[in-house]
């Protein structure tokens, strides 16, 4: 072997170490996983598990995408008031209630029950607000919703939804994740899974917040879970930049923006090209959308473009953060094709501890400030044709009981009551829904449920059923099993469907 | 019927010489190890064992044969090939004690024969895609085949007689005649069988056939067999529907009465999809009952490169939706496209978009479009008149446009309207009543909505001021 020979076989040597270095592990466990092994153990799942049906397209994963049925909704506004309003003192009229008002609690009541606060003997707390029939379904309404009660023909009222969670943040997630621990998709996230975004420009799951803080569950309540990271919901901000860091950084222009953009994605196709990774391409569409963003949100989440009559309508005042001002942006985001729009509004915890807290004072204050913009959303969604396809939903995490609370077993400075869990008020009005209905009934001191129980995993199949799913059917295989919003829970509420 | 209650151990037995020899083989092929060669004694016996119980086998197998309707062709195969297995192991036992060296090939035979052997046995008792079926497709035993026009399907020929095939024939049909009873042909799904008729039409009720599947599965008339492939809750529903209507052998599906229930399942053929639960899919009156021809694949990928957002109105249907939120720049050249799909084209969202009234006036050929959105846009009165060309429009949103009532003449000749949105728009009151005149049941809807300022809407709860003692 002469040296010459000796220096190139060498040279193929050390050719054949690179490549081996860079096929690293992960090459391996790839490269098996997509061969002999899944073939054989792919199939044989596969015949195991009612076959998985993940409609994930990593390379478009927002496309707009056909429901399995004829949904009558399109898109859905989710009004959640965080902390529980009373529920005695806007939907549910209890006269009887009133009668014990200052009364012991009979213990019967208290038996085997569980509260956050309430110890000891409490006293019955009769309603804080006269009741009313309206509209020609005659639905009973407190006066803490005047401009609601012209409108409640369009609204259908659940009366007896109930949950097992007596916590905020708990409660939170049962209603939106369909479990009360941490981990699954919110609601928001399986939508825009489901369905994709018409508007390509613009998230499709939109999330605003209001009231001075996030709801207690925090950002998990729109998190996407298991489900791929493009579905979880976008939280904008009505006042300042509507998106953190949406302006260009100052010296850097839309141009230089567009050309690092483009190097990165270049980049990331690269990457793509060999590791075939599907969340390197959810990765270069989220860069595409995020320029694109820069664009079309500061348009559309600028409410001062609205005429006069809107702001008069909504009572919004631009420039501030408030519930109204959200509830605009939402029409407007509904508008231009968001699929999902999430409202949260904090301050509804009504214990009694003070002036702001009291069912009788705090609570009215909050009522007013959504009373208005709810009533203006459901009447201009109808103006524009839109109400038909949109499902409004208002609810909470629960409601809060007929006793007023006596934290640590002393008398509250002012009259509140605690969580609770076993019965509460949320209504739905547009989407198909059967406006002017009252479904379900409580007691007449509004504790427990009499008929028409509603479930929070019924309010999730009936907003899937609205929007053209089989909740039973909708799944996401993750960790080996196929995961549903309902779980393993969850009827169709039909009486008010239209 | 002794020999058919001792057929019936056939399973009980069966199971023994495919183990026992398939360990045979195992143990001779591990005694030519010298580490295993003491295993080399055993080998004997266990042919000997195995050999015993395959021809027990081919004994209880052949009376549950005679006992019992199974598929033709695959019990000869079974049967024959279970006899051969039987012979041959006998015949290996013998070679082995003689120590003969073709033995090693002789054992791969025989091997190769269980295997064989027992696959036709399986195939009999699970059916012949019991093996693939999990491969091949999640929804094993509802494979039912596609109907584009369900409407103009026939109902025998389209809906009932898969069934039939796939669930009777094996013991009524052309090889087998179980209770002389045929259900391949419709002379003789009319004749019946030795009991007499197996259906009485529009009596489901009293058609032996329904009875017969309706029976719990314990007992002894239920059919089909309880080893055998039974009839879905969704297929029981279509024959009582078909005996209901007539059991008709001609008619078509859009001449006979159909409940929500079954309106759902024939839906799902044009569909392909199953249709149970909760998600009742209500086609009737939004989408038409005949489904449209499918977009053709270049026109839907200019469409999409142009922006144009196409979805089907439901899955499965040829029916879409466009919105034209996502074209960057609308032209011509942009209508001129979705005039290339008027069959499919439903709803058409344009709402703040650039569309002018030429273009409207480009889209005449979109006969089929039931919904139209054109919120915020630069129409005017000339884009109402061109509107009357969309002759099956039912929604027409038109809020915050220049339009007035001078365009009222387009709009009267949308005879199917149900909806109209005119907010923002300079229709007077008078022309309302002029349009309902001319179009029955058309709700207008004409926005406007005010909320009083209320005392509350100004003012804040406070607390009490507690006087100071």
């Amino acid at each position: 072997m002469t040296q010459k020979e000796l220096y190139n076989q060498r040279l193929v040597r050390e050719a054949h170490k690179v490549v081996m270095q860079q096929h690293t592990r992960r090459h391996f466990i790839k490269e098996s996983a997509m061969g002999l092994g899944a073939l054989a153990l792919g199939n044989l799942l596969g015949g195991c598990s009612t076959g998985s049906n993940n409609i994930f397209d990593a390379t478009n994963p927002l496309a707009p995408k056909a429901a399995p049925f004829l949904g009558k909704a399109k898109s859905v506004i989710y009004l959640h008031m965080a902390g529980a309003p009373s529920q005695l003192e806007m939907f549910s009229y209890k006269p009887e209630l009133a009668k014990l008002d200052g009364q012991d609690c009979p213990p019967s009541l208290l038996a085997g029950k569980k509260f956050a606060f309430i110890r000891g003997v409490p006293k019955m707390l009769g309603p804080q607000a006269t009741f009313n029939r309206y509209g020609e379904s005659g639905i009973w309404l407190s006066e803490n919703l005047p401009h609601l009660s012209t409108v409640i023909d369009d609204v259908a009222v659940l009366q007896a939804v109930t949950t097992d969670q007596f916590n905020h943040a708990p409660a939170q997630l049962l209603m939106h994740t369909g479990t009360p621990r941490l981990g699954r998709p919110s609601m928001g996230s399986w939508v825009t899974y489901g369905l994709g975004t018409e508007n390509k420009n613009l998230p499709g799951f939109v999330v605003l917040t209001s009231g001075g803080n996030n709801p207690d569950a925090g950002k998990s309540v729109w998190g996407s879970g298991f489900l791929p990271s493009v579905y979880q919901g976008v939280q904008c901000r009505s006042e300042g930049d509507p998106v953190l860091f949406i302006k260009d950084p100052a010296g850097m222009d839309r141009d230089i923006r567009k050309a690092s953009i483009d190097a990165i994605n270049k980049v990331n196709e690269e990457s793509y090209t060999e590791y075939q990774d599907p969340e390197t391409l959810s990765r270069i569409s989220q860069y595409e959308l995020a320029y694109k963003m820069q664009i079309s949100v500061p348009g559309v989440m600028d409410i001062s473009t609205e005429p006069e009559y809107i702001h008069e309508m909504y009572g919004t005042k631009p420039g501030e953060s408030c519930f109204a001002n959200n509830v605009l942006l939402a029409r407007k985001l509904v508008e231009k094709g968001v699929r999902f729009v999430q409202l949260f509004d904090w301050g509804w915890d009504t214990h009694g501890d003070s002036a702001g807290n009291a069912v009788d004072i705090g609570l009215k204050n909050k009522c007013r400030k959504i009373d208005r913009p709810i009533t203006a959303l459901l009447q201009d969604l109808k103006q524009r044709g839109l109400l038909d396809e949109t499902l409004v939903v208002w609810g909470s995490e629960f409601g809060r009981t007929p006793m007023q609370e006596n934290r640590d077993g002393k008398t509250m400075p002012f009259k509140g009551r605690d969580h609770h869990g076993e019965a509460f008020s949320i209504w739905m009005a547009g989407g198909g829904i059967k406006g002017g209905t009252s479904y379900g009934e409580t007691d007449e001191i509004g504790y427990n449920i009499v008929n028409g129980k509603v479930e929070t995993f019924d309010v999730q199949a009936t907003i899937l059923n609205q929007l053209g799913f089989d909740h039973e059917k909708f799944t996401y295989e993750s960790q080996g099993r196929n995961f549903r919003l309902t779980d393993v829970r969850g009827k169709v509420i039909h009486d008010i469907i239209a | 019927m002794m020999s058919a209650g001792i057929g019936r151990l056939h399973p009980v037995f069966v199971h023994l010489p495919i183990g026992i020899l398939l360990f045979a083989a195992l143990l001779f092929f591990a005694s030519k190890k010298h580490r295993f060669a003491n295993l080399s004694a055993a080998v004997a016996p266990a042919l000997a064992i195995g050999s015993f119980f395959s021809i027990l086998s081919c004994i209880t197998g052949y009376l549950l044969s005679i006992s019992d309707a199974y598929n033709e062709d695959t019990i000869f195969k079974h049967q024959w090939l279970g006899i051969a297995t039987a012979i041959t192991s006998v015949v290996c036992y013998f070679m082995y004690q003689k120590k003969l060296p073709i033995f090693g090939a002789l054992i791969i035979v025989l091997t190769t024969l269980i295997m064989v052997t027992g696959h036709y046995g399986g195939t009999l008792t699970h059916g012949a895609d019991y093996l693939t079926a999990s491969f091949n497709s999640s929804r094993a035993g509802s494979n039912k085949k596609t109907i584009a026009n369900i409407s103009e399907a026939i109902v025998y020929k389209d809906i009932i007689e898969p069934i039939l095939a796939t669930k009777c024939y094996g013991c009524h049909g052309e090889s087998k005649q179980k209770g002389k009873l045929r259900l391949d042909l419709p002379n003789y799904i009319v004749q019946g069988g030795e009991e007499g008729k197996v259906l009485t039409p529009y009596q489901p009720g009293s058609s032996e056939m329904i009875n017969r599947i309706l029976l719990p599965t314990a007992n002894e008339e239920h059919m089909p067999p309880v080893q055998k492939p039974q009839l879905t809750k969704d297929e029981i529903a279509l024959l009582h529907w078909w005996i209901e209507s007539g059991a008709n052998f001609t008619a078509a599906v859009k001449n006979t009465k159909q409940t929500a229930a079954i309106k759902g399942l024939l839906a799902s053929f044009s569909n392909g999809a199953s249709n149970d639960g909760d998600g009742a899919n209500e086609v009737a009156g939004i989408l038409p009952s005949k489904n449209a021809s499918p977009i053709a694949s270049d026109i839907l990928a200019q469409l999409n490169k142009e922006g144009i957002v196409i979805i089907p109105i439901v899955n499965g249907s040829n029916y879409v939706r466009a919105n034209l939120i996502g074209v960057e720049k609308i032209t011509t050249h942009t209508f001129e496209l979705l005039s290339t799909i008027p069959d499919q084209l439903l709803q058409l969202n344009a709402s703040f978009t650039a569309i002018t009234n030429e273009h409207i006036s480009a889209l005449s050929n979109c006969k089929q479009l039931k919904q139209l959105f054109l919120n915020s846009t630069a129409i005017t009165d000339k884009g109402l008149t061109a509107l009357a060309a969309f002759e099956n429009l039912e929604t027409l949103s038109i809020a915050q446009t220049k339009t007035t009532e001078a365009g009222i003449n387009g709009l009267s000749a949308l005879k199917k309207l149900k909806k109209i949105y005119l907010y923002g728009t300079g229709f007077t009151k008078s022309s309302f009543t002029q349009l309902q005149q001319k179009i029955q049941g058309l709700k207008i809807d004409t926005g406007g909505y005010k909320i009083p300022i209320l005392v509350t809407d100004t003012t804040e709860a406070k607390a009490p001021v507690v006087k100071a003692n």
